[in-house]
C-alpha cells in the first residue's frame, strides 16, 4: 500500500480526480461508482445525482476527489451516463401505456409507435465511445416506479439495447433488442395481477396462467396493426414474447415435444437468437433488481449466478457473450471473478481414434486477472474431475488456450476451505 | 460409507456435483446415461440418488417411479434438481417420491446439507 503524506487513501487502487472533471458528472447525470475523499470517506455514492454547489461545497471545505482505478493502465474507464431524466421519462410512459393495455386488453398502432419512437430516442443518444468502455447506470435507477412489470420492462429493454451495442451491431439491431427487451413480458398484462404479485409459491393452476403470458404477449403483438391493416410489430419482436422463457437443459415454456433424433440442446439453438439473448438479460434483471418478495442480488453475484447457470439454462456461448458485452459496464469496470476463486473448466477434446468428442473436466485457481481477460484469466489447475484425482499443477494462461473454458465458480467457503486443505 | 449416485445426461452438472459432495468426503459416482441406472442400482446400493428430471429422451419422473416401484429400492432418498422456472416437474417429482430438491443453480453448502441430511436416514 502506497501512502502519501496528506493523503491516507491507497493510491493504487484510487486515483484522484480534478474538480472540472467532476463538474462534467454533475446536474441531470447519475454517478455510477462512488467519489471518495483523501481519507478514504464517500462523499458521494454511486446512484445520486450531484449539484455544482455540491462539489463548490466540499472542495471549500478542502476535499480532494478520488475514484475508483480501473485495474489496468489499458481501456478507458469512461463514466458513461444514461440520462435519468430519459429513463424516468420513459417508464413513467410505460407505467401510462401499460395501465391502458391492461384495460383493453389490447395493444395499438399509436402505442406501439410511441413506444418505438421512446426508445430509438434514447438508443440515437448513445455515444460510438460507449461501444468499448464506458459504465452504465441503468438498473435500479428508476425507483419512482414501484410497480414491478414496468421498471422490469425498461430495464430489460435498456439492458438488450446496450449489450447489442456493445457487441458493435448495427444500429437496426440496437433497436430491434430495445424494443424487444421492453416487449417481451406484456402478456403479463393479461394475466390477472393478484396472480403475479401473489407472495410465496404458486398453485400448479396459477402457474399454468403466469406461463400463458408468453403466447398471451404472442397474440397481443400480433393484433397491433397500421391503418392500412398490414401487421405493424416485426416476427422477431412477438417470437421473443413467446419463447423468452425456453430453456436450454430444461425445457421451460412454452412447452414443446422434441423429436427423437434431436436434443434439447439443438432444439434451444435453433430459437431465434434475439430471443434466447433477451431470455438471458431478462433474467439478469430478474435477480439484480427489486422484485416483489426477492432480495436483490449484488451485480457481482448476479453475474457469476448467470456464469453458474451456463450449459444448464443457458448455453455456454450465450451466457459469454452476455458477460462479455456487458460484464464489466454492470459491475463498475470490475471483474466479475477474482484471484483466488476456485472454478471449473470444461475443455472439449476429440479423440484421434474413434473422433468423438469428449468432455473434460477440471479444477483451477485463478492466479491472475484484469480487465481485458476477465473471462479467459491465468489460472492454475490441480484437479481431473473426471479421473477423480489430483493431478500435478500446471499453470495455464487461458487466452492462448481457447478450448477451455470457465463454466462454474465456486461460492461456498467451506468448500474453498477443504480445497485448499486437499491442495497442500 | 454412504455412497452417493448422480444421475444426469449434463456433464457439466454431474460432475460439479459429484466433485462437491466428494470432497465434502463421501463417496459419490456420476452416471451419464441414465439407462444405466438400473444397472448401477442392481450392482451397489446407493444410500442417495441425485436426479434431474430433464433428461434427453428419458423421463426422470418415469425413472422415479420405476424406482419406487421396486420393493429393495423404495426407501432410497431421491433427491431430484430444478430450477425456480419449473415449479411444476418439481409438483410431479415430490409426488411420486422424491424426498426433496435441489435448485439450480446448486448452492454447494445446501447441496452438502441436504445429501448429510437424507444419506443419514437412508438404509443403504
Amino acid at each position: 500500500m502506497e501512502k502519501n503524506d496528506d493523503i491516507s487513501i491507497d493510491l493504487t487502487r484510487f486515483q484522484e480526480i480534478n474538480e472540472s472533471y467532476l463538474d462534467k458528472l454533475s446536474g441531470d447525470k447519475v454517478l455510477t461508482f462512488d467519489v471518495f475523499d483523501q481519507d478514504g470517506n464517500t462523499v458521494f455514492s454511486s446512484g445520486r445525482t450531484i449539484s455544482g454547489d455540491d462539489i463548490k461545497k466540499y472542495s471549500a471545505s478542502g476535499k480532494r476527489f478520488f475514484i475508483p482505478r480501473p485495474n489496468e493502465s489499458t481501456g478507458s474507464f469512461t463514466h458513461e451516463i444514461i440520462n435519468k431524466k430519459k429513463m424516468n421519462d420513459l417508464a413513467e410512459d410505460t407505467a401510462t401505456m401499460y395501465g391502458e393495455i391492461r384495460k383493453t386488453g389490447k395493444m395499438n398502432y399509436e402505442q406501439y409507435l410511441s413506444a418505438h419512437a421512446q426508445l430509438k430516442s434514447i438508443a440515437d443518444g448513445l455515444k460510438p465511445e460507449d461501444k468499448t468502455g464506458g459504465v452504465l447506470s441503468l438498473l435500479r435507477e428508476i425507483k419512482d416506479f414501484d410497480h414491478y412489470t414496468y421498471t422490469h420492462s425498461v430495464n430489460v429493454g435498456i439492458l438488450a439495447m446496450t449489450m447489442a451495442y456493445k457487441e458493435m451491431s448495427s444500429s437496426d439491431t440496437v433497436k430491434m433488442f430495445a424494443l424487444a427487451g421492453y416487449l417481451h413480458d406484456i402478456g403479463k398484462l393479461r394475466i390477472d395481477p393478484a396472480i403475479i404479485q401473489k407472495p410465496g409459491l404458486l398453485s400448479p393452476e396459477e402457474y399454468y396462467r403466469v406461463m400463458e403470458h408468453t403466447r398471451e404477449g404472442y397474440r397481443i403483438l400480433d393484433s397491433v396493426a397500421d391503418p392500412a391493416g398490414n401487421k405493424a410489430v416485426p416476427n422477431m419482436i412477438k417470437l421473443t414474447a413467446l419463447f423468452h422463457h425456453r430453456k436450454f437443459q430444461s425445457p421451460g415454456y412454452p412447452f414443446r415435444t422434441i423429436p427423437k433424433d434431436k436434443s434439447r440442446e439443438a432444439a434451444y439453438n435453433e430459437l431465434p437468437e434475439i430471443s434466447r439473448l433477451i431470455g438471458i438479460c431478462d433474467m439478469y434483471e430478474a435477480i439484480s433488481s427489486t422484485a416483489p418478495y426477492r432480495t436483490p442480488q449484488e451485480p457481482v453475484k448476479a453475474l457469476r449466478y448467470m456464469l453458474n447457470l451456463s450449459n444448464y439454462l443457458y448455453s455456454i456461448e450465450d451466457t459469454y457473450r452476455f458477460l462479455k458485452a456487458i460484464s464489466l459496464s454492470l459491475n463498475k469496470g470490475q471483474p466479475f471473478l477474482n484471484k483466488g476463486d476456485f472454478i471449473m473448466i470444461e475443455s472439449v477434446k476429440i479423440a484421434l481414434d474413434t473422433k468423438k468428442k469428449q468432455r473434460i473436466y477440471e479444477i483451477a485457481r485463478i492466479e491472475d486477472i484484469s480487465r481485458s481477460n476477465f473471462l479467459m484469466p491465468k489460472v492454475q489447475i490441480f484437479y481431473d474431475v473426471v479421473r477423480r484425482k489430483k493431478i500435478k499443477p500446471i499453470n495455464v494462461d487461458l487466452r492462448y488456450d481457447t478450448s477451455r473454458r470457465i463454466v462454474r465458480v465456486f461460492e461456498s467457503d467451506r468448500i474453498k476451505e477443504m480445497m485448499r486443505q486437499q491442495l497442500q | 460409507m454412504s455412497k452417493i449416485l448422480v444421475v444426469y445426461d449434463n456433464r457439466t452438472f454431474g460432475e460439479f456435483v459429484t466433485f462437491v459432495v466428494k470432497t465434502a468426503g463421501m463417496e459419490a459416482d456420476f452416471l451419464d446415461d441414465p439407462l444405466q441406472l438400473f444397472d448401477y442400482v442392481t450392482a451397489n446400493t446407493p444410500t442417495l440418488i441425485i436426479i434431474d428430471v430433464f433428461l434427453n429422451h428419458v423421463d426422470g419422473l418415469y425413472i422415479i417411479e420405476k424406482l419406487r416401484m421396486v420393493e429393495e429400492y423404495r426407501s432410497i432418498p431421491i433427491l431430484v434438481v430444478s430450477s425456480r422456472n419449473e415449479p411444476l416437474s418439481l409438483f410431479d417429482a415430490l409426488e411420486r417420491g422424491a424426498v426433496d430438491y435441489l435448485a439450480s443453480p446448486i448452492n454447494e453448502d445446501l447441496l452438502i446439507e441436504k445429501v448429510k441430511k437424507y444419506s443419514a436416514t437412508s438404509p443403504g
